[in-house]
């Protein structure tokens, strides 16, 4: 059996593409998921050497991160009408397209996502700690792909699997 | 010959029980159909009838759903829904109050957005069936009435071509005058021998009359099934569907 249905990911696509044309995907979702992710980017550049005497900050930075990628997550997942929140797959439920295609379609914007924060923070690391600290570690690499990107998205990926109802 | 669309071969729910779960105790164990036998063919109208927590409306999300464990196989047109539960649903049409759509959205915009799903979806065919139902496609979904609601969503169904059409509870609260429509339009939908229908309801009348086939359903099992001038009268006399029926 396929893990991923390619025709259904296709639907899936179109489907959210008319949905945000026809003004259903609540804004205040992106917006909110825009500034915490944008503070925890901000952070997740800055060398984790700096905030070694600081262990907190560096579990603040993740936590950023988490609550950003659920709200990012919530653009697909959620659809706000009248003041309350539903989910997109009560709609979606008697149509042919299966829940796990619907948890991969959202996983797959939340990897993609995850691996350009990932991506960025690691190069900024790399950088400002070769610059301004004189010494790149193994971890300038590895904490921005597990802080902004493993942990995340396990996390994240986890609760919308557990939420199937 | 007749086309069976819709095969029930030994139907029984799984509790999914765990020590944690028993601790809870049995008020909540999930409600499960039991040994559920049914064979349904092309160009018939089904009725279901039962008390409240009988099992019409479990037994349509057994068919619906991919996430109620059971026993026993459910076919449509010869295959197994577990194979593909997801392309199986092109074949069905579900028409039911707890059905949702997009509230801010017209009956024409959910038809689009949700339609594209659909393999054989026809834009016109819905255009054609929301003009008999005289209803209007450009109603905002969450302005229209109950009865108006299931009008859109009959209309949403036949313009897929379903093979089964799961019908719950329909007809409860629908005036008389689109009553007699509706059953018309359900009878023009089985004509040319393609699809059947399955509908639960609480009026035994309109189950004798409008229906070819019944099944009564008492705590999960179908305890009687045949034709309907046959049941009903029975029922009515009080050879109800008790436990002399298994």
């Amino acid at each position: 059996m396929k893990i991923i249905d390619k025709k259904q990911q296709k639907l899936l696509d179109e489907f959210f593409q008319r949905e945000r044309s026809l003004g259903l995907v609540y804004y205040g979702f992106g917006v909110a998921a825009g500034i915490v992710l944008a503070i925890a980017a901000l952070l997740s550049v800055v060398p984790y050497q700096v905030w070694e005497g600081n262990r907190m900050m560096m579990g603040h930075v993740s936590l950023l991160e988490v609550t950003g990628m659920e709200i990012y997550m919530m653009q697909y997942r959620d659809l706000r009408e009248d003041g309350r929140n539903r989910r997109v797959y009560e709609i979606l439920c008697y149509l042919p397209v299966s829940y796990g295609q619907f948890v991969l379609y959202i996983l797959r914007k939340l990897l993609r996502l995850g691996l350009c924060l990932a991506g960025i923070s690691a190069a900024c690391q790399v950088v400002f700690a070769w610059a301004f600290l004189d010494t790149v570690a193994a971890g300038n690499l590895l904490m921005p792909f597990l802080g902004c990107l493993v942990l995340p998205v396990a996390l994240v990926g986890g609760t919308l699997l557990w939420s199937r109802g | 010959m007749e086309k069976t669309i819709l095969l029930l071969k030994h139907v029984t729910g799984i509790q999914r029980r765990s020590p944690l779960w028993d601790r809870v105790g049995a008020a909540n164990k999930r409600f499960v159909l039991r040994d559920i036998n049914l064979q349904l063919k092309a160009g018939y109208i089904y009725g279901l009838i039962g008390e409240n927590g009988a099992g019409k409306t479990t037994l349509m999300h057994y068919i619906l759903k991919d996430t109620i464990p059971y026993k026993g196989h459910i076919y449509i047109e010869g295959t197994d829904i577990r194979k593909d539960h997801a392309q199986i649903l092109n074949r069905i049409g579900y028409v039911s109050e707890d059905r949702r759509f997009f509230e801010n959205c017209t009956a024409g915009q959910n038809a689009g957005l949700l339609g594209a799903f659909y393999e054989n979806f026809h834009e016109e065919i819905f255009t054609d069936a929301m003009a008999a139902m005289n209803l209007s496609a450009r109603k905002v979904y969450k302005t229209m009435s109950r009865g108006e609601r299931l009008k859109f969503q009959l209309a949403f169904a036949i313009a897929h071509e379903p093979c089964l059409y799961l019908l719950d509870e329909v007809t409860a609260g629908m005036d008389p005058v689109f009553r007699v429509d509706f059953f018309r339009l359900l009878q023009q939908i089985i004509r040319d021998g393609r699809a059947c229908v399955l509908m639960t309801s609480h009026i035994t009348e309109e189950i004798e009359t409008r229906t070819d086939y019944v099944g009564v359903m008492v705590n999960g099992s179908l305890v009687r099934f045949g034709e309907s001038l046959d049941i009903i009268p029975d029922l009515r006399k009080g050879r109800a569907c008790g436990e002399d029926h298994r």
